[in-house]
């Protein structure tokens, strides 16, 4: 009996320890479970994308003329978001967005298609958990999106601050893929109504139009004589002449140091498209 | 030594103060302890405790006998026990150990169900917040669903034991009818148990489970609709399920676990059969000579195996190699996972439905004739011999029973009569629908991007790698001698797909036997770097 008791007692006092082991260790091991189970989500998560999102956001989210570019660094650097005029984070954005769908599109974009709604909450195919996934999913591309945004190695001459400089014929598209990617400049302008537009809208016509109404403008302060001036000017000297009811400083003011001649030029000739 | 006590206004009386007033400080307080153990113990006062844990004999009258007669919880107990059965062997204490799960169950399910709540919108996400979220989460779920296995089997054992000792026999009959009912109760609280955290597991076991209540004769459409709550499982059948688990069988279950224990008590413990004469019972009349009192030889076996048993129970779900509750992805009734199953102890009702008509085989044998049969079974066995000698048919039809049983319960298994696809077979033995399986469980880092032969093991560039496309290459072989599946080739191709995201895609393709087209079957799988299926989790 002696026995009995030594076992029982030695039984109950380790099985306390034991149980204060488990509990000193538990923050660990829930925080690790929360770990796995959001890489599970991630894992879900591109399944779903695989064989719900791809035909229009494309394999790798890199989009196509069905819908717009997942994969990108406009879309985690909060160009996206702002040129959206969205306030609250990008998760949430997603999650709404993948939910409920866009039943309008975007300004400036030509998609076929609308967004549908996913949510079973508006009638969609997915549940709660799996809209989660999606959103697991898509955030795991910054690390890369970001990563491929760094500005490819410039070479050549950079504009500098001089609005007088000669510049090589420029080509317009090259000048719309660096406005929509690298420079970023449509996050704010083309259609958005963050900066002024570029596209002739509410009345007044077209950036390059606009360019040379403004020269001739009382109030105008910059150096600019003719509108291509003008334009190079607003890029390269942002605070020579803010256009009224915007505030200063809004535009960044080192475009100088990252445009070269030839990508000035481009830009140039896609802004001269807009009359 | 008295104590000056100051005067108290004459309407507040404690009895403590005159005694501290005419016994002093140490007297009485050793009093007052003493009068709270005898309150607590229902009859012992501390001297009597410690004789009672020093193993003394006790004084007379015995003070250990009080707490069976005036206690609630000691008055179930019997006061002494044949010396033929304090031991482990004829009992092996199943009965105990059934009880202790049951109160085990109950315990842990009342911490889970703070936790939890019944509807197919949260259900899963109450889950993952109890493993990622809850202090003992994951111990509480753990212990909770491998108590509430391990109690079936000890249920199961304890009525193999009881039968085999011819214990259910005059005047026991009732006690094992209630056993029965417990036996009933036991699986069904399991049963209902497994739709609870609603991912593909427990939505496919009970869905097949409950399709056996569809083919009940002339109300099949009502009782399948009672159970599941619906044409399908959803969020009525989850309610349903859990209002059977929480609170209806439990109920059932005390009730009958009630009568089951009292009855014990009532008729004493039956003594092995060789040690009374045929037809004899002399379960309550033990001689002087022969008792074993409960106190305290009894009780502290019992008290030391249940310690023991709460410490192993700890530690087989206390750290990341013991045992844990599967959970697999979010229930969908649109996705059928391959090789599903019924909850294990309901295997041999699905083997049964194998052999041929599912009203047959899925209702009246199981439920209206095997079921039934087990609780009435004394008032149909009525010889009165206990000896194995005379139970010869008796113990035979036992024995066949669990070769049956074992049988059946192998039917019931995927491995059994299940026509299945052998490509898909080949890609499920890396990729298993219903357990992680050992791509998931596979060294991240070692599942190089490239694209792999299966039959070229032998060359992949690790060892993990090669060891998973050899298991691949021996399924993909087996669905070569199947002449549907000309020439079939196995691949493992392995992408990079986001930061730490790896896209493995399995595909097999063959020549069709008969019509010498192309054909293929490819499943994907993400894999992500931290995702680790390795802990159970």
């Amino acid at each position: 009996m002696k026995y009995y008791i030594l076992v029982g007692m030695g039984a109950l006092v380790g099985a306390v320890v034991l149980f204060a082991i488990m509990g000193i260790d538990e923050p660990r091991r829930m925080a690790s479970f929360d770990r796995s189970y959001s890489s599970r989500r991630i894992e879900e998560g591109a399944a779903i994308f695989e064989n719900n999102c791809q035909t229009c956001h494309g394999v790798q989210g890199e989009g196509s003329p069905r819908g717009p570019s997942m994969n990108n660094a406009a879309m985690f650097n909060g160009e996206r978001l702002q040129a959206f005029g969205w306030g609250g984070t990008l998760e949430d954005f997603l999650r709404g967005t993948i939910s409920a769908g866009r039943p309008v599109p975007s300004e400036g974009t030509s998609y076929p298609e609308r967004m549908p709604t996913w949510s079973e909450a508006y009638g969609g195919p997915l549940r709660i958990d799996q809209i989660e996934s999606v959103v697991g999913f898509i955030l795991n591309w910054e690390e890369r999106a970001l990563a491929g945004a760094e500005p490819t190695p410039v070479t050549g001459e950079m504009i500098g601050t001089d609005m007088h400089v000669a510049l090589p014929p420029g080509d317009p598209e090259a000048g719309q893929v660096l406005a929509a990617g690298t420079l970023g400049c449509a996050a704010c302008h083309v259609l958005s109504e963050v900066g002024p537009s570029w596209a002739a809208k509410d009345g007044l016509p077209g950036l390059a139009v606009r360019a040379e109404i403004r020269i001739g403008q009382d109030d105008y302060q910059g150096g600019a004589v003719t509108g291509q001036e003008y334009l190079i000017e607003s890029v390269v000297q942002t605070n020579a002449y803010v256009v009224a009811g915007y505030q200063d400083n809004l535009m960044p003011p080192n475009f100088g140091e990252r445009i070269t001649l030839q990508n000035m030029a481009d830009l140039l000739a896609y802004m001269l498209t807009f009359r | 030594m008295r104590l000056p006590i100051p005067p108290l206004p004459s309407f507040i009386h404690l009895p403590f103060l005159d005694d501290l007033k005419h016994k002093g400080l140490k007297k009485s307080v050793t009093d007052l302890a003493d009068d709270w153990t005898t309150r607590i113990t229902s009859g012992l006062n501390i001297t009597d405790v410690r004789s009672v844990l020093r193993g003394d004999t006790p004084r007379r009258p015995n003070p250990r006998l009080t707490p069976h007669a005036e206690g609630f919880w000691l008055h179930m107990k019997p006061t002494y026990y044949h010396n033929l059965m304090d031991g482990l062997y004829p009992t092996f204490r199943l009965g105990w150990l059934a009880t202790f799960f049951f109160a085990w169950e109950i315990l842990t399910g009342i911490y889970l169900m703070v936790f939890y709540t019944p509807s197919p919108l949260v259900a899963y996400e109450n889950m993952l917040g109890i493993l990622s979220n809850v202090p003992f989460g994951r111990w509480m779920r753990d212990t909770h669903k491998l108590g509430g296995e391990l109690m079936v089997i000890i249920v199961v054992l304890h009525m193999l034991r009881s039968f085999v000792t011819g214990s259910y026999k005059r005047p026991r009959q009732f006690t094992w009818a209630t056993g029965g009912i417990l036996l009933i109760v036991t699986l069904f609280v399991s049963f209902f148990g497994y739709l609870l955290p609603w991912d593909q597991l427990s939505l496919w076991a009970v869905t097949i489970g409950a399709s056996t209540a569809g083919v009940t004769p002339f109300i099949g459409r009502e009782a399948d609709l009672l159970v599941r709550g619906g044409p399908e499982i959803g969020a009525n059948g989850l309610l349903r399920a859990y209002l059977l688990h929480v609170i209806a069988l439990p109920v059932v279950g005390v009730i009958a676990l009630g009568v089951h224990y009292y009855k014990v008590t009532h008729h004493g413990f039956s003594l092995p059969p060789e040690h009374e004469a045929v037809g004899s019972d002399t379960g309550r009349k033990i001689p002087v000579d022969a008792r074993v009192y409960f106190m305290p030889k009894v009780m502290t076996r019992e008290l030391a195996y249940v310690s023991v048993l709460v410490l192993i129970l700890l530690a087989a779900s206390a750290f990341s190699w013991g045992y844990h509750a599967p959970l697999e992805p979010h229930a969908d009734p649109l996705v059928t996972p391959l090789h599903t199953t019924s909850p294990w102890y309901f295997l041999w009702i699905q083997g049964l439905m194998k052999l041929g008509d599912n009203f047959v085989f899925g209702a009246v044998i199981p439920f209206m004739i095997i079921l039934p049969l087990i609780v009435v079974w004394p008032y149909l066995e009525v010889g009165p011999s206990r000896r194995y000698g005379s139970r010869r048919i008796g113990l035979s039809i036992a024995a066949f029973s669990l070769i049956g049983a074992a049988a059946l319960t192998y039917m019931g298994t995927p491995w059994f009569a299940v026509e299945t696809a052998p490509d898909q077979e080949a890609v499920a033995i890396l990729l298993p629908q219903t357990s992680p399986g050992p791509l998931r469980q596979a060294d991240w880092e070692q599942l190089s991007y490239g694209t792999y032969e299966a039959g070229q093991w032998a060359q992949a560039p690790t060892p993990t790698l090669s060891r998973l496309l050899k298991l691949f290459d021996e399924e993909v072989e087996k669905a070569g001698r199947d002449p549907r599946y000309v020439g079939p080739e196995g691949l493992m191709i392995i992408e990079d797909w986001q930061p730490d995201l790896k896209k493995i895609t399995l595909r097999v393709v063959w020549t069709e036997g008969e019509t010498g087209e192309e054909g293929r079957f490819s499943q994907v799988q993400y894999l992500h770097r931290f995702s680790d299926y390795g802990q159970g989790e």
